[in-house]
């Protein structure tokens, strides 16, 4: 009786092998496999700082009282303005330029507000160009200058600032931002 | 107080070693979409146009500076390092990485972050004077789409509307789910996999002994 109980559990195991390991094999298989090729063209831009703005805008002989104090590069009256910005001969894109600056002129705890801090901007400059008429008051956020500039152009500066009557005696800094974008894309705080 | 009182200032002498540093930037794309959770690296070039080297690293501006995985390690851009034209060839190509790891039910179906990636120096200029220090950049826009994660695919079975149609009778429909209600199908081959000829041979050889031993013994 053992025997023939053992004849049938192995027989029973043997069947149920069979019936049951292909279920496990079971697998699915996707059948959705694309490729996707595309080929873009890099875009690239740098631009180059004139040397003296590339050593920062300086005011010197500054006094109170005074408005649109000329930057030491601005040469206004006399001749083209040494401050200036260019997009670098392998550039392969128009450029638009932007400009802000990190917060108002600060010494210590004294500061002049940017709203006494000018810039202009123009792609071509002579005595009287970029000119004092056509000034704006710094921000704290990016403005746009010139736009579409291509690696032929410059774009040309100069930088008023205006010293309040009874302004503390000090050296004031802030930073001043500038920024390209390919032509027509917004710049970015 | 003097009314006209002069601000003294006085020019450094080494103002060459203070100057501002200018850097081109290269890059092959401006939007990426990637699925909230993965990590998603792009790849941009470096160009210096100066005479001088400069360390640089790639940097983020805008929303994106949140979103900012890694940033890569300040590395020496040499002097006249120019684009040579094709893809990024002639730059220094460094990577940065982002990562979105949650994604906000409000921002459904897609989740835009705007901002930009930028070539930053390591030096930067100063004056020591009344006016400014100068900071210049060059910036490639950069938006990321951001996707909700997706669900693992789960069978509904054969024969049924498979979205709008319905699957091949040899498939079974498959399905995903992500937390902006959307839904994706797609068909799919239900393969079985080749059985072992040994996991057949060996049950069936139990058969036949179990009758061979059965039949014996009854005899």
């Amino acid at each position: 009786m053992m025997k023939k109980l053992a004849v049938l559990g192995i027989v029973a195991f043997a069947i149920a092998s069979i019936l049951i390991l292909p279920q496990k094999g079971e697998a699915v298989v996707t059948s959705n496999a694309s490729t996707t090729t595309s080929a873009t063209v890099a875009v690239y831009i740098a631009i180059q700082l004139s040397p003296t703005l590339q050593t920062g805008i300086v005011f010197s002989n500054l006094q109170q009282g005074t408005t649109d104090n000329n930057a030491d590069g601005n040469n206004y009256g006399s001749g083209g303005t040494d401050y200036w910005i260019n997009v670098s001969s392998d550039t392969n894109v128009n450029v638009d330029y932007c400009i802000k600056a990190d917060g108002p002129l600060t010494s210590g705890s004294n500061t002049i507000a940017l709203s006494n801090y000018y810039f202009a901007n123009s792609t071509t400059t002579d005595a009287n160009t970029p000119s004092l008429s056509a000034k704006k008051a710094f921000t704290t956020s990016y403005q746009k200058m010139d736009t579409g500039l291509d690696n032929t152009q410059n774009e040309y500066l100069r930088f008023w600032l205006d010293v309040p009557a009874g302004q503390a005696p000090g050296t004031y800094e802030n930073t001043v931002y500038f920024q390209a974008v390919e032509a027509g894309q917004n710049c970015v705080d | 107080m003097k009314k006209t009182l002069i601000f003294l200032a006085v020019f450094l002498a080494f103002l060459s070693t203070c100057r501002a540093q200018t850097l081109g930037i290269g890059y092959l794309t401006t939007s990426e979409e990637v699925t909230a959770g993965e990590v998603i690296c792009i790849e941009y070039g470096i160009g210096n146009p100066s005479d001088k080297p400069v360390y640089a690293y790639l940097d983020t501006l805008g929303d994106l500076k949140n979103y900012t995985y890694s940033v890569p390690e300040p590395e020496l851009i040499p002097a006249h390092t120019m684009y040579a034209g094709k893809n990024l060839e002639g730059l220094v190509v460094q990577k940065i990485c982002f990562l979105v790891e949650e994604f906000p039910e409000d921002k459904c179906p897609a989740w835009h972050i705007k901002g930009g990636v930028y070539p930053k120096a390591t030096e930067v200029g100063g004056v020591n004077q009344t006016g400014s220090k100068v900071i210049s950049s060059v910036v490639a826009p950069l938006e990321l789409i951001v996707k909700p994660p997706w669900s693992e695919w789960r069978s509904i079975g054969k024969g049924v509307l498979c979205g709008d149609y319905k699957c091949p009778i040899n498939q079974e429909c498959l399905v995903r789910e992500n937390i902006c209600g959307q839904k994706e199908y797609k068909c799919a081959f239900v393969q079985r996999q080749q059985i072992p000829i040994i996991l057949i041979i060996v049950p069936l050889a139990g058969i036949g002994i179990g009758i061979g031993i059965y039949f014996r013994r009854k005899k």
